[in-house]
């Protein structure tokens, strides 16, 4: 029982407790940089009325960086926290079922067609279209019931399938700069994005958000199966195609402008449950602020580590959130999760 | 009234059933009984509105239940499934709280009090704020019964609600069941114990291979030649306190 068995209190607080967190750790992001800004040059920087150099730093190099860092960690964890509703699964997550490495490689294969050259759109949308099939081709394998074991195969079959896709593109690339290019942008970054990519990305990711958070009764109705679901005025279907849609929305843009990161959606929910409950709802809002920290957090942690060369951003998450995934494996063989 | 006629159910190639009729009408309990694999479930399935028969229509009150709005649907039937699972940590009560949703007002303080009811109706009050993961497989039912009822539907569709209870709370659920009748719900229950459906059932319906073997009172369905040719038993049959009960006694050459 334990907290699990306590209803209301600290748990409405979680949501905008999480929130002010990421607010801060937003604060911190734009004031971390190799030029120290006070507060009130920040601050000047940020709304237009700076010196030059003061709002060139801040609007152009790490506001996007910042905002890309709440965007992206919001639509991860959202979709992480709705793909477990609805696969009724713990381990659902956009990396775990392959969303992430497909969008990845719906992004090389615009880079690599030189559709991204010809057509700005096409980086971002090829992400979409590849987060999108990735959802489809696992509903295809995994049926209307998901068990674990069946999902996790299907994830690992669909991530081996466009990790194989992705070396072919990289294979059969002409250039080593474009290959370089590519790997490093496959890590996952925010260094050196530009209010372009967030024009790009925000948009789409929100509106992915929305549509996820629109499925939280029929989640929570899912718990009963899809019967009881069904019989309570829910469309399984339509509730199924809401969260494919809308992961495939709030995680492909965040692939095609800062590459794979990963583990967010897995580990944000899991690190929730125990301060709001299980319930499918009482976890999508929360999952997006805490996405949103875990994300700018962990981006702050790859400016400030010193490393020779520098530190991916979806390479930390990884480090942070493989071990995890094992516990939880462990987790669930002991019959615990 | 909820009425289905001339249902047939395909799956691929097989035909679940085939021609079968039943009318639920406010105030009676009509119970589904017959051998594994007669088409029941699918029968209730469809009854509830959850599935669509090849031919046949199903009506709520004259209205053809598939052209129904799902929410009114939902608001007015109730289903319960067959050894219906809870797979998250969740609350007895955020589960029976499950109930209200087709009434979109789950916060209101009507839904707090038919949830109350219904818990009370099981008597799992005690047990509300218990993580349903962790209750005995009796008690998960109670609470998943629970769930169907705070509903509060002018139908209730239930699919072997006494599997895993123990004989008291088979007992008390039938007595719900009952006792949800007289207060004017209709109820379609499937059912495997003959004396329970004797007791309980105004009305049976015994199927068998998809199609209606026989139907009518309980003591008009359940004879010894409608036993012995659906079930391929020989039952005993007597009464105790003014009640009948059935007792299958011999499985005959159709059991072994």
């Amino acid at each position: 029982m334990g907290v699990a068995a306590t209803m209301t209190g600290p748990r409405t607080a979680v949501a905008p407790g999480l929130a002010l967190l990421a607010l801060a750790l937003f604060c911190a992001s734009l004031a971390l940089g190799p030029v120290g800004l006070s507060p009130g040059r920040l601050l000047g920087g940020l709304v237009g009325h700076g010196s030059a150099a003061d709002t060139l730093i801040v609007q152009q190099i790490r506001l996007p960086r910042a905002l890309l860092a709440v965007v992206i960690g919001a639509g991860l964890g959202m979709a992480g926290a709705a793909l477990q509703g609805l696969l009724r699964n713990p381990l659902a997550d956009p990396s775990v079922i392959g969303v992430s490495s497909t969008a990845g490689l719906g992004a090389v294969l615009a880079f690599y067609s030189g559709l991204a050259g010809a057509l700005p759109l096409a980086l971002p949308l090829g992400a979409v279209a590849g987060g999108l099939v990735a959802v489809c081709l696992l509903f295809v394998l995994c049926g209307r019931d998901a068990g674990t074991l069946t999902l996790i195969l299907a994830g690992a079959g669909i991530n081996s399938l466009a990790a194989a896709l992705t070396a072919l593109a990289l294979n059969l690339s002409s250039s080593p700069f474009a290959i370089a290019e590519l790997v490093f942008w496959l890590l996952g970054s925010l260094n050196d994005r530009s209010l372009d990519h967030v024009w790009l990305a925000v948009p789409p990711v929100v509106v992915g958000i929305l549509l996820l958070a629109r499925s939280g009764q029929a989640l929570d109705a899912l718990v009963l199966g899809e019967g009881v679901t069904q019989s309570l005025g829910f469309s399984v279907r339509r509730t199924r195609g809401l969260v494919v849609v809308g992961t495939a929305l709030a995680v492909g843009p965040g692939v095609a402008v800062a590459g794979t990161i990963g583990f967010v959606g897995l580990a944000v929910p899991h690190l929730l449950r125990p301060l709001v409950g299980h319930q499918p709802s009482r976890l999508l809002w929360p999952s997006a602020a805490g996405g949103a920290a875990l994300v700018l957090a962990s981006d702050i942690l790859v400016r400030l580590l010193p490393t020779a060369a520098e530190l991916k951003l979806g390479v930390v998450t990884s480090m942070l959130g493989a071990p995890l995934f094992l516990a939880l494996l462990l987790r669930l063989r002991s019959g615990d999760a | 009234m909820l009425e289905a006629t001339g249902i047939e159910v395909r799956r691929g190639d097989k035909r679940l059933l085939t021609e079968v009729s039943l009318t639920v009408r406010p105030g009676e309990v009509v119970g589904i009984v017959g051998p594994n694999g007669a088409g029941k479930s699918t029968l209730l399935r469809v009854l509830a509105g959850l599935e669509r028969p090849a031919r046949g229509r199903v009506a709520l009150d004259g209205a053809e239940l598939a052209r129904l709005d799902r929410w009114d649907r939902a608001k007015r039937i109730a289903y319960l499934p067959q050894g219906g699972t809870a797979e998250s940590a969740v609350s007895v009560r955020q589960v029976v709280s499950l109930g209200r949703l087709p009434h979109r007002e789950r916060a209101g303080p009507a839904d707090h009090a038919a949830v109350n009811r219904a818990l009370a109706a099981v008597d799992m009050e005690g047990f509300a704020d218990r993580v349903v993961t962790t209750l005995s497989g009796g008690e998960r039912a109670r609470a998943l019964f629970a769930r169907a009822m705070a509903v509060e539907a002018d139908y209730l569709i239930a699919d072997e609600p006494t599997l895993a209870l123990d004989p008291g709370h088979q007992l008390d659920l039938l007595d719900q069941l009952r006792s949800l009748a007289d207060a004017g719900s209709g109820v379609a229950v499937i059912l495997h114990d003959l004396t329970h459906a004797l007791r309980t059932c105004d009305r049976l319906l015994l199927l068998s291979r998809g199609r209606v073997a026989a139907a009518g009172t309980p003591t008009e369905t359940l004879t010894p030649a409608a036993l012995a040719a659906v079930y391929g038993i020989e039952a005993v049959y007597g009464s105790h306190d003014g009640m009948g009960f059935v007792v299958p006694w011999r499985a005959g050459p159709r059991g072994r």
